[in-house]
């Protein structure tokens, strides 16, 4: 029997007790179990301590009534046993020398492949989770980095989704199209920083930008020429004179805001107006070569082939090469619109007007083009806008490609779209 | 420290099924003990038991000597046993105190018998009276008789916690023993 007096001295197992009291209460409990005292016959004069430590001593016995009988020990004694020489020795034992650089390491392979199979499973979970948290954050970033400047934190984001377009665009001219079209990008985020500076009244800051902006425009603009060139020796010069056209607008964008800009960048932006008017110049001389027997001289600097040299002899016309124009009737609202294909960018379909035009914006008659291709491009300031002109809106005509003097007409049918059923 | 014990585990380590059939014999009572004071039931007990000595086994490689007391590793692994079956089957830790006390009390006197097994049903009910925590600190430390550190270890707390939680628990328990038995 526990026979232990409730006292009123001292803290009751109810009382309230707190810090440094207790810690003593609890401390001196321990003490007194540990040296083995069972509080029955005890000098101690707390009779609350003695009360406890008889307690103890009651649970001690009671813990020493409950353990397994011997038909219990003997039955988990067989089965442990049993299964020690399986766990042991078939391989799924981790049983090794204790200490040992050799057991170090074992011990680390083998803790590698015992990772359990829920484990496994919930680090599948979390990769893959991880995997769609990046996917979705990468996909915002390229949303959110289609208006980036030059010096946003975007922009190196915005930039390598366009190397990435490129990467995933095959064909020559597809690919001359898609520099020429962040070229017209490069362009437009200049007359915002342009834009930006002038309202801040704070050309300094960004002059990095700038300089980065038009060394990207250059890059673009040399790769875009050199492949399209090559296109249009092939057999479509007919492009050619858009890239004259779309060029040309750049040049009266970039001009305008040259007006504004500093110094250094005012200069840096010289060197590539010089560049606008080599391509401008070359686009023409290929262009007028372009019925001639030889159009190139075998030559290529960095804008690509240079045009031949010497007297122009005509091309023998045959059947395949027919510069007839188009039938008027061929050309309709359906069919006009090079650009639905996705081949040509905005603005390049805009070739000098050469030859008899159709209004396909609705009254019928001829049409007016601007001698300069560059009229049917957008107007510096509008970013990000289409450079075609929409179709019957009434500001600007529809352009449609036209066959040029001398140019074979068979290499531009492709550029015209099948009607769309 | 046991260094008997830990002579066992390193023979175990390199195949010694001798030396695991000492170490059972050393722990088995412990290891039992504990599990049926949590969970209350015989055969269950017996077979938590079993695999605690079977992943023991499986895992005897990963242990080593760093101060650790071998009963504590053995009630660690039981007592993590025993979570994972109430978890998995929303077992209500219970003591059913007839059940427990169906000892091995078996070369005893009848009277004595008996009486230490009313005192004994009587305490158990009242264990099973106190949380969790306090709950198993009384069956760790003075039913098992574990050392005040190797009760920290299977609970994962400082020994100071311990020396507290056990001076409460036992308070709490006197409050509710009966009169007779106060």
């Amino acid at each position: 029997m526990v026979r232990a007096t409730r006292t009123s001295g001292g803290p009751g197992p109810e009382g309230p007790e707190h810090g440094h009291d207790s810690f003593v209460h609890a401390d001196k409990f321990a003490r007194a179990v540990d040296s083995g005292r069972t509080g029955r016959h005890s000098s101690d004069t707390d009779p609350s301590l003695n009360r406890d430590l008889a307690l103890v001593a009651a649970l001690r016995q009671s813990g020493s009534l409950v353990g397994p009988n011997a038909s219990e020990r003997d039955r988990m004694r067989q089965r442990i046993m049993a299964e020690f020489p399986s766990v042991v020795h078939d391989g799924n034992s981790p049983v090794l020398p204790l200490r040992g650089p050799e057991r170090r390491s074992s011990g680390g392979r083998r803790r590698h492949a015992a990772v359990p199979v829920e484990t496994r499973g919930r680090l599948m979970v979390a990769a893959a989770a991880a995997l769609c948290l990046l996917m979705s954050l990468s996909g915002m970033s390229l949303l959110l980095s289609r208006d980036a400047l030059p010096g946003d934190a975007l922009y190196t984001f915005k930039r390598s989704a366009e190397s990435a377009e490129l990467g995933l665009t095959f064909g020559d001219e597809r690919k001359a199209l898609k520099h020429l079209e962040f070229a017209n990008s490069r362009v437009s985020e200049i007359e915002v920083l342009a834009d930006q500076a002038d309202t801040a009244n704070n050309w300094a800051a960004g002059q990095d930008n700038f300089l980065r902006a038009l060394n990207d425009f250059d890059l673009d603009t040399t790769a875009g020429t050199r492949l399209l060139t090559d296109v249009a020796t092939n057999g479509q010069a007919g492009i050619l004179g858009s890239l004259r056209g779309w060029t040309e607008e750049q040049q009266t964008r970039l001009k305008a805001v040259r007006g504004a800009l500093p110094l250094p960048a005012s200069t840096r932006l010289d060197s590539t107006l010089e560049l606008l008017d080599r391509v401008v110049a070359r686009s023409a001389a290929l262009d007028r070569r372009s019925g001639c027997d030889t159009v190139t001289s075998g030559a290529h600097d960095d804008l690509g082939l240079l045009p031949a040299r010497g007297a122009c002899t005509a091309a023998t016309p045959d059947a395949a090469t027919s510069a007839a124009p188009l039938p008027t009737s061929e050309v309709t609202p359906e069919t006009g619109d090079p650009t639905a294909n996705g081949l040509v960018p905005p603005g390049l379909l805009a070739p000098p007007s050469r030859g008899p035009l159709t209004d396909i914006g609705g009254d019928g008659g001829p049409l007016d083009l601007p001698t300069n291709p560059g009229d049917v491009l957008p107007k510096p300031g509008e970013v990000g806008k289409p450079l075609n002109p929409v179709p019957g809106d009434g500001s600007t005509p529809s352009i449609l490609p036209l066959p040029l003097p001398g140019v074979p007409l068979v290499p531009l049918l492709p550029l015209v779209p099948p009607h769309d059923e | 420290m046991d260094t008997v014990a830990w002579d066992l585990v390193t023979a175990a380590q390199q195949g010694d099924q001798h030396a695991f059939g000492q170490l059972y014999d050393r722990y088995v009572d412990v290891v039992f003990r504990f599990v049926l004071f949590r969970v209350g039931d015989r055969p269950l007990a017996e077979d938590i038991t079993s695999e605690t000595f079977l992943r023991a086994l499986r895992r005897i490689s990963s242990v080593s000597y760093q101060g650790r007391d071998v009963g504590a590793w053995f009630v660690t692994i039981a007592r993590n046993l025993v979570l994972d079956h109430v978890k998995s089957s929303r077992y209500r830790l219970e003591m059913t105190t007839a059940d427990i006390l169906d000892s091995s009390a078996d070369d005893r006197g009848p009277e004595h018998e008996v009486v230490q097994e009313a005192t004994a049903a009587e305490l158990m009910r009242c264990v099973a009276q106190l949380g969790q925590d306090q709950q198993e600190c009384i069956v760790l430390r003075f039913m098992q008789g574990l050392s005040v550190s190797e009760t920290a270890e299977v609970m994962g707390r400082n020994e100071g916690a311990v020396k507290a939680l056990q001076h409460r628990a036992v308070r709490r328990l006197a409050q509710l023993l009966p009169e007779g038995l106060r």
